[in-house]
């Protein structure tokens, strides 16, 4: 009996004493790990594109990324980076020469106020969910409020006439932006409510194809318009940037719905700070101009 | 009872001495170490060899046998990385990101290079422009496709070995003829004898095969719209006949090859064909040894390395 007294008396003492003088050492204050950045990227010397890139995003607010990794895709999209020397070409043409600088310069409100925060430069085309998905050059990428993306850098060909063309597709791919952002409208969607060919836009129902024309006179400034009420509200603004002013007087002639629809969208954009026959001609004028 | 309580005093006791030991909390720390060395090995060791890398791609086919070379320099101060292919020598040139992931850095392709073409071309078994860095010594860098190709698809593709290129026999057999097929017109549009032999024993009978150059305005859509022909200058575009088929075939660097794609029409030019070749021929490529004046060696590996097929076209 004495000795389990004595285990006993020992033990308590043990536990006490290491309870009193070790304790379980606690830190005074709690640590908090800096988060964890998995997708860092460490960026060595900077090429002439990193330069240009930076000096866009300095003068316009616009970060153009022509690298991809999982911090600029995530797992889910399967785009193709640009070649260097195409994502090099695009980003002084395209970008800085026919798109930033002259918003810049005629309508920094709207530029100001309506500018994706980022641009992507897609080397082939948009692939959603799978790599050999699709061949479209902007369509969902868009739909998006910061980031404004366009496929087929490296099959534009290094022409006055193509990037030209091109910037009437950057224009309707961002008319997607301002349509996710503010709403085409109610009123949009009533004027050719229940004429839309949905998926046979591209033949008229005896199977010939459909032409511009066809289109307009149905009501819808090209046959692609004529998909669904967002696509024509693209192709319209598509349409105010590749003919002049006088081109869409005779197209709108064709149907009084596309004078509601040409009225319609010529005063969003213009509430905006963007006159689009204004930026047609800009747009003629500087492309005639770029050193190619 | 004693002993008992002997041995509980001196399990309670020990239990009391040693309980207030604590491990470092599991914090993630261990894993950027070991992540960060990982990466710094990564780095001295792409460097490091001057020559560069040689991963070999596979096609999906199980018909084929062989694995085609690319031969990648980096250069990890300018974050450049140049590739030698049957595709091209040395004229593709695309940036490279080396970046932290989980558990392990991750080495991206960030521009467009030859291997997201034929990624996005689906004609290899290769499924993604990002690779998890598995492993590195000082002759070998594992690496793997960080997805699948598909979004639902699980995490992690094919893995590749990257293997240092000094004293890979075969090399210097491919990188010595300075000729290009193309400009050797003997070659064309006359009856040439293709032989082959298989370092596996299967035996190929001798066949009549010819060289055609495509037409001007087949070479244009080339240019324009095949994939693995946009981007790629030193490719000509040829047609390739053997018995029934006539498929089309290219010429790149020092090579002979083709690829089966159901993106174009007709099947017989680029899907039904190019597939009996790789059915009857059990390679997608030959590589070229020596264009003779009357004859070219040719020759094709397997994943190793190891010279597979041996064989000779001359004209007859």
């Amino acid at each position: 009996m004495i000795m389990k007294k004595i285990y006993a008396f020992v033990l308590v003492v043990v536990l006490a004493s290491s309870a009193f003088i070790t304790g379980c050492k606690k830190d005074t204050t709690i640590a908090i790990d800096d988060p964890i950045d998995y997708l860092s990227i460490k960026k060595g010397k900077w090429n002439g594109l990193d330069s240009l890139t930076d000096s866009l995003f300095k003068n316009y607010g616009v970060r153009v990324f022509y690298e991809f990794n999982p911090r600029i895709i995530d797992p889910t999209t399967f785009y193709v980076p640009a070649q260097y020397e195409k994502a090099r070409f695009y980003t002084k043409n395209v970008i800085e020469r026919l798109w930033l600088e002259p918003l810049k310069k005629n309508f920094p409100k709207f530029l100001n106020d309506q500018k994706p925060v980022e641009f992507l430069i897609l080397g082939t085309y948009v692939h959603f969910n799978s790599i050999s998905s699709g061949l479209a050059a902007g369509a969902g990428l868009n739909g998006q409020f910061y980031r404004l993306g366009m496929g087929g850098a490296d099959v534009l060909p290094a022409t006055k006439a193509s990037v030209r063309d091109h910037m009437n597709t950057l224009y309707h791919e961002h008319a997607h932006q301002l349509d996710q952002k503010f709403g085409r409208g109610y009123a949009y969607d009533r004027v050719s409510q229940g004429t839309y060919y949905q998926l046979n836009y591209l033949r008229k129902p005896d199977g010939t194809a459909r032409t511009n024309t066809d289109a307009q006179n149905d009501g819808f400034f090209t046959p692609y318009g004529g998909f669904a009420p967002e696509e024509d509200f693209a192709t319209t603004v598509e349409s105010l940037i590749r003919y002049s002013k006088a081109q869409i007087q005779t197209i709108i002639a064709r149907n009084p719905k596309l004078v509601t629809k040409y009225q319609m969208v010529y005063k969003f954009y213009l509430d905006k700070g963007i006159d689009l026959h204004q930026m047609h001609d800009i747009l003629d004028q500087v492309a005639s101009t770029l050193p190619l | 009872m004693k002993i008992i309580y002997h041995i509980t005093f001196l399990a309670v006791f020990v239990l009391t001495m040693s309980a207030c030991k604590k491990e470092a909390l599991l914090d993630g720390s261990k894993s950027i170490e070991r992540s960060n060395a990982l990466e710094k090995e990564l780095k001295t060791q792409l460097q490091n060899s001057k020559d560069g890398w040689i991963m070999y791609l596979k096609t999906l086919d199980v018909n084929v046998k062989t694995s085609a070379p690319f031969v990648l320099k980096f250069d990890t101060v300018a974050s450049k990385v140049t590739t030698k292919s049957i595709y091209g020598n040395e004229d593709r040139v695309s940036y490279f990101n080396i970046s932290a992931a989980t558990g392990a850095p991750l080495l991206t392709f960030s521009t467009g290079s030859i291997l997201s073409d034929i990624y996005e071309f689906g004609t290899m078994d290769i499924t993604d422009y990002f690779f998890k860095v598995l492993s590195v010594s000082k002759d070998v860098i594992e690496i793997q496709t960080y997805r699948k190709g598909t979004g639902s698809a699980s995490e992690g593709g094919v893995v590749y070995k990257m293997i240092r290129n000094e004293n890979v026999a075969w090399v210097k057999d491919w990188q010595q003829e300075t000729a290009k097929l193309i400009t050797q017109r003997q070659f064309f549009d006359v009856d040439l004898k293709l032989e082959l032999t298989y370092a596996s024993g299967e035996v190929f009978a001798p066949g009549t095969i010819a060289f055609f150059n495509q037409p001007a305005g087949n070479i244009a859509f080339f240019k324009a719209s095949y994939p693995t022909v946009i981007n790629n200058k030193q490719l000509d575009p040829i047609e390739f006949d053997y018995s029934v088929y006539f498929p089309v075939a290219f010429l790149g660097y020092n090579s002979i090859f083709w690829e089966v794609t159901t993106r174009f029409t007709p099947a017989e030019y680029f899907s039904s064909g190019p597939a009996a070749y790789q059915r009857l021929f059990k390679t997608n490529y030959f590589l070229i040894r020596k264009i003779n004046g009357r004859s070219i060696d040719i020759f094709a590996l397997d994943k190793e390395g190891k010279e597979v097929i041996t064989g000779k076209i001359s004209i007859i």
